[in-house]
């Protein structure tokens, strides 16, 4: 059987009948990074993959029962700790740093029996919307060498998109799981904010980042949701509602739904230049059943700076910890405690991670925090409120993920606002902290794919999925 | 010289005695070997995350009922940002904005009632050893992460006397409710005095410095004496006091001002994303509320209206818990309360002067002490006999305990074999042996001896009685049982 | 606004952070750029108080049971520098 492209569910099923040994699987996806190096999209392979998929491969000759995702071969962020290995969050501060515990996800992972390949390239600490601020080297679109892969999954994406795995874990504080997946042309889901735990994932900022899969299909994703989600005790903040088999309950539904659309965004749709795919895409809703409403957000445009300032500030205290006392790299010749902390500080981290902590602390700090820290948070409240509100009225909304498909390499890189602005369309999932995933909707003057961003309610990720399927299954561009 | 007014305000910190620390489930232990008590959390670990002990909240909030405060209908944790290196996370988690508790005081003796500002929680940081330049400092974190209360007070307090007698009670009210052990040593309780001085009458505060860190009250007294007279000093010979943080040095018995940062005020404090608030319903209150035990002034009541102590007896006896506890549970064995007392306040707490501790049963078990009291009671041995007997008890048992006491005079008996206080009694030889057949020789010489004496019986008995009874026991050398003897005679002298 | 030198410091200094003089002009630059699109917050109208973050009961937080810890080694294992199983800094002067 041929291995290419193939989901996890697809995988699972084959390997279970024996159509091929998870390691020659292994051996595939392996083959395919190494062929694949230029796009920097995994910055190590586990030395033990394929001894796991061995065992893997004992497992299912001995006949037991198999877990959920037995023997399907995963890459993970590089901010996502699986003990012994190294999670440097691509950043030269964290460069050996071998965890040493295992982040509540992978274990999960683990359980269901998938096979870690390595981790993947991604901006330092998720701090960006390229993968170019990785400390080792920006990772390239799956489809195209010249453009960015996105960020700051953007390793993870490619290596699903580039079929260099099964499915890969992003984390997503500002849109960094639906970015990348739009730009490479795969599905990626930010789920409900406190769904998914983040005991082991080196923290942006606390109260945005969630863990999320990017994977090939809207089943693998729901299956993958499924199994990762729910409370952690050892994430105090982690919902505490049962999840529902995402993946057994999925039914491609559209028909009958209420889908909202913002008025602040059509502006923005116009600037992207992509006006007719969206619009299209409302007009077919309506065509299958759905009811397509505008809801109007006025504070709309306040995300970017809401979400910069919040995100700062969480992020300068977030990051204190890597000082060059107890794990991250220590500057050479330091004699004294002062030196200790601004050479090692310094020349560990990169320079938007340096410009984040800045920010943070200006935002903080004495005589700025009510302007700033505290409007923005008071902002967030408002929207969520909002949002609250919109959703009683509607199942999901639509935007856009992104301003458009990939742009090239070093075409942002001078201007941070302008990379900030980026983030438009998906830092409002994050802020609300709703639930949003990204499915391909069609494809760029350069033929680089787009993605249509899905909001649902809180914990209504069964939504997300059903009305996906169902775009996916039957949307055809132009049709 | 112009008259001035001292004004104070303290921060205390105590530990929180909980099994495990405040935001992981590391133990909360003193003295264990370097980074034992660690995990990802305290130690600060890229993707750890804090959960909140409950019973740190519970006790915080208990601390706060004790002591008089509002308990706050949300408590948020917040934090404060700052590089050092006993400071894992580069921020301590703490609270700002709501604490738990929330106003509340203490009574002193000369009236004024010093009012707290509020009780907040807290983790501790962990323990730095300074070496020297080669070796440098060395960081531990088993006490990082230890809950902590810090309780902290109005400026209401105007001397050393003052701030010494606020931190006994406090103290004292912390142990009783059993929500902390403020063993000082230990650093279990530290102490941080606001100082500033003002012309009498004035109604200008000062400029205030802050001394940090101070581990005994003794220190804390002498710190605020050498504060005062020092800001004083300045003013008088036209200075001007410069708001700082100090460092008191016990050695020298000064205070130096500690190097700071221009920034080093700038906290940053914000709400931690990483806990929930906390919801605090009053029905939670009243149940924390019912398990404060008696505290000292209770106990003390007890001990003078039904027990029939004395006030001095009562509050030397509940002036430290473990001394109450010790004579509640001697209580336990046999109700006597004013032997049990007298025991204790005289040859018990001379022997603690002498063997510190917090556990008097190092020094005698509760059972030991009960069976020289009731040999006492039973005529079984004499007064200076019970004496020494007590002596020989307690210094085999404190030998037994050698390893608990700082003190290298002492070294250890490691023998195993129970210390009986009868057994050591009988085999020193100091227990009476006056028989039933003594007695009634006795009886019959004490009458024999004094023949007019009884001639009087029938007009005054009792008087007759009771001559006869001391010859008795002049003739036993104390030895006799007065209650036997009394009914021996009686039954003569009646014939 | 606009940001000064002075500013920068202040900021580098609570981030434990140091820059050429070079870097500090680059960073004005690029930090003046990020406040004019942060200020848009200044315009919100929104009502002033405390936002805190979702509540839960004291019933249920954590059960205070002491667990094992980690091995002393494991604490240590990436600690750049360490010593009688402490980590170890350069002599810090209080």
């Amino acid at each position: 059987m041929e291995m290419k492209n193939l989901t996890a569910i697809q995988i699972v099923e084959a390997l279970k009948n024996k159509e091929f040994t998870c390691e020659a699987l292994v051996k595939y996806y392996l083959e395919n990074i190494e062929k694949n190096a230029q796009k920097n999209a995994v910055l190590e392979v586990f030395d033990d993959a394929i001894e796991n998929a061995k065992k893997i491969d004992e497992l299912i000759a001995s006949g037991q029962e198999l877990p959920a995702l037995c023997g399907v071969p995963i890459i993970i962020k590089d901010n996502i700790l699986y003990k012994g290995k190294i999670s440097s969050c691509a950043s030269k501060f964290l460069k050996g740093y071998k965890a040493q515990y295992t982040s509540t996800v992978v274990q999960k992972l683990l359980d269901a029996g998938v096979v870690i390949l390595g981790r993947a390239n991604m901006d330092e600490f998720a701090m960006g919307g390229s993968c170019e601020n990785s400390a080792f080297g920006p990772c390239k679109n799956a489809l195209d060498d010249r453009r960015v892969s996105g960020g700051s999954s953007g390793g993870s994406a490619v290596a699903v998109a580039s079929d260099m795995c099964a499915f890969a874990l992003g984390s997503d504080t500002g849109g960094s799981i639906r970015q990348p997946a739009s730009f490479n042309g795969v599905v990626g889901i930010k789920p409900t904010y406190a769904r998914v735990s983040r005991y082991g994932l080196v923290a942006y900022a606390s109260s945005f980042d969630q863990i999320g899969p990017i994977t090939k299909s809207v089943e693998d994703s729901a299956l993958v949701l499924s199994i990762i989600a729910g409370h952690d005790e050892k994430d105090e903040t982690s919902l505490s509602s049962s999840v529902p088999n995402y993946f057994k309950n999925l039914e491609g539904k559209i028909a009958g739904l209420k889908v909202g659309v913002l008025k602040e965004t059509n502006d923005l749709i116009a600037k992207t230049g992509y006006a007719h795919i969206y619009d299209g895409i409302r007009t077919w809703l309506e065509s299958q059943g759905a009811s397509v409403q505008e809801f109007s957000v006025p504070s709309f445009d306040l995300c970017l700076p809401t979400y910069y300032t919040l995100t700062t500030a969480e992020a300068t205290s977030n990051l204190g910890r890597f000082d060059g006392v107890k794990y991250t790299s220590r500057a050479e010749g330091v004699t004294n405690l002062d030196e200790l902390y601004l050479n090692s500080r310094s020349e560990g981290f990169g320079n938007e991670v340096k410009r984040r902590i800045m920010l943070g602390n200006f935002v903080l700090s004495s005589g700025y925090y009510d302007a700033y820290y505290m409007k923005a948070m008071q902002v967030r409240q408002g929207l969520k409120n909002e949002f609250k509100t919109i959703f009683q009225n509607c199942d999901v909304v639509i935007l856009p993920t992104t301003f458009g498909e990939a742009f090239e390499i070093g075409s942002k890189t001078n201007n941070p606002v302008e990379m900030y602005v980026e983030d438009m369309f998906t830092t409002l999932a994050n802020i609300i902290g709703n639930p949003a995933i990204s499915i391909p909707c069609g494809k760029g003057k350069t033929g680089l794919p787009l993605g249509l961003q899905i909001i649902a309610d809180n914990e209504q990720e069964q939504t997300l999925f059903n009305f996906s399927k169902y775009f996916i299954d039957n949307f055809k561009e132009g049709k | 010289m112009k008259d001035y007014e001292i004004v104070i305000g303290l921060e205390i910190h105590a530990e929180v005695n909980t099994n495990s620390k405040v935001f992981c489930s590391c133990k909360n232990e003193f003295g264990s070997a370097p980074n034992t008590n660690c995990c990802p959390v305290c130690v600060g670990l890229p993707g750890a995350l804090p959960v909140l002990n409950k019973k740190a909240v519970e006790y915080t909030i208990k601390a706060g009922l004790a002591l008089g405060c509002e308990i706050n209908d949300i408590a948020v944790f917040e934090r404060k940002n700052y590089f050092y290196p006993d400071l894992s996370k580069a921020y301590q988690i703490s609270q700002l904005v709501k604490p738990l508790c929330l106003g509340g005081g203490i009574e002193l003796d000369n009236g004024k009632f010093a009012r707290l500002n509020r009780i907040h929680l807290e983790e501790d940081a962990g323990k730095l050893t300074h070496k020297n330049q080669t070796i440098g400092t060395l960081v531990d974190y088993n006490r990082g992460g230890i809950p902590l209360m810090e309780i902290v007070t109005e400026p209401d307090i105007s001397s050393a006397d003052e701030a010494v007698e606020f931190l006994t009670k406090l103290r004292r009210t912390l142990i009783y409710s059993g929500v902390a052990n403020c063993r000082m040593e230990q650093g279990g309780m530290r102490c941080d005095v606001n100082l500033s001085v003002k012309e009498k009458g004035s109604n200008v505060l000062g400029t205030r410095t802050e001394m940090k860190n101070l581990n005994s009250f003794k220190m804390v007294r002498r710190a605020i004496e050498y504060e005062a007279k020092r800001q004083i000093e300045e003013l008088e010979s036209g200075g001007k006091i410069v708001q700082q943080t100090r460092k008191w040095d016990d050695n020298k018995g000064k205070s130096f001002p500690m190097r700071s940062k221009e920034n080093s005020n700038d906290y940053r404090y914000f709400p931690d994303p990483d806990l929930l608030t906390i919801e605090i319903d009053r029905e939670d209150v009243e149940e924390i509320r019912k398990t404060i035990p008696l505290l000292a002034e209770g106990r003390k009541k007890i001990y003078v209206e039904q027990y029939g102590l004395p006030e001095y007896d009562a509050k030397i006896l509940t002036n430290d818990k473990f001394i109450s506890d010790y004579f509640e549970n001697c209580l336990k064995i046999a109700h006597m309360p004013k032997q049990i007392s007298n025991w204790i306040m005289t040859d018990v707490l001379k022997l603690l002067k002498d063997y510190p501790t917090e556990d008097l049963t190092n020094i005698i078990s509760e059972k030991n002490l009960m069976e020289i009291i009731s040999l006492v009671e039973k005529r079984e041995i004499t007064r200076p006999n019970s004496k020494a007997l007590f002596e020989i008890v307690s210094t085999a048992t404190i030998s037994r305990n050698a390893d608990k006491f700082e003190n290298e005079d002492l070294t250890k008996d490691e023998s195993t074999e129970e210390i009986n206080a009868k057994k050591l009694a009988e085999q020193n030889g100091m227990l009476n042996s006056f028989s039933h057949e003594e007695l009634v020789t006795a009886v019959e010489n004490a009458l024999a001896n004094f023949p007019n004496a009884r001639k009087d019986y029938n007009e005054t008995p009792d008087k007759v009685l009771r001559f006869y009874i001391g010859k008795v026991m002049a003739f036993s050398k104390g030895l006799a049982n007065p209650q036997e003897a009394e009914k021996l005679l009686k039954a003569e002298l009646e014939k | 606004m606009e940001i000064t030198i002075k500013e920068v410091e202040r900021l580098a200094d609570l981030s434990a952070l140091k820059f050429s003089d070079d870097e500090k002009q680059k960073f004005i630059g690029d930090f003046n750029n990020i406040l004019e699109m942060v200020n848009q917050l200044q315009k919100a109208e929104v009502s002033a108080q405390n936002v805190f973050n979702r509540s839960h009961k004291l019933s249920e937080l954590r059960e205070d049971i002491a667990k094992p810890s980690f091995d002393t080694e494991l604490i240590l294992e990436n600690a750049p520098k360490q010593r009688r199983n402490c980590f170890n800094v350069p002599l810090v002067v209080e």
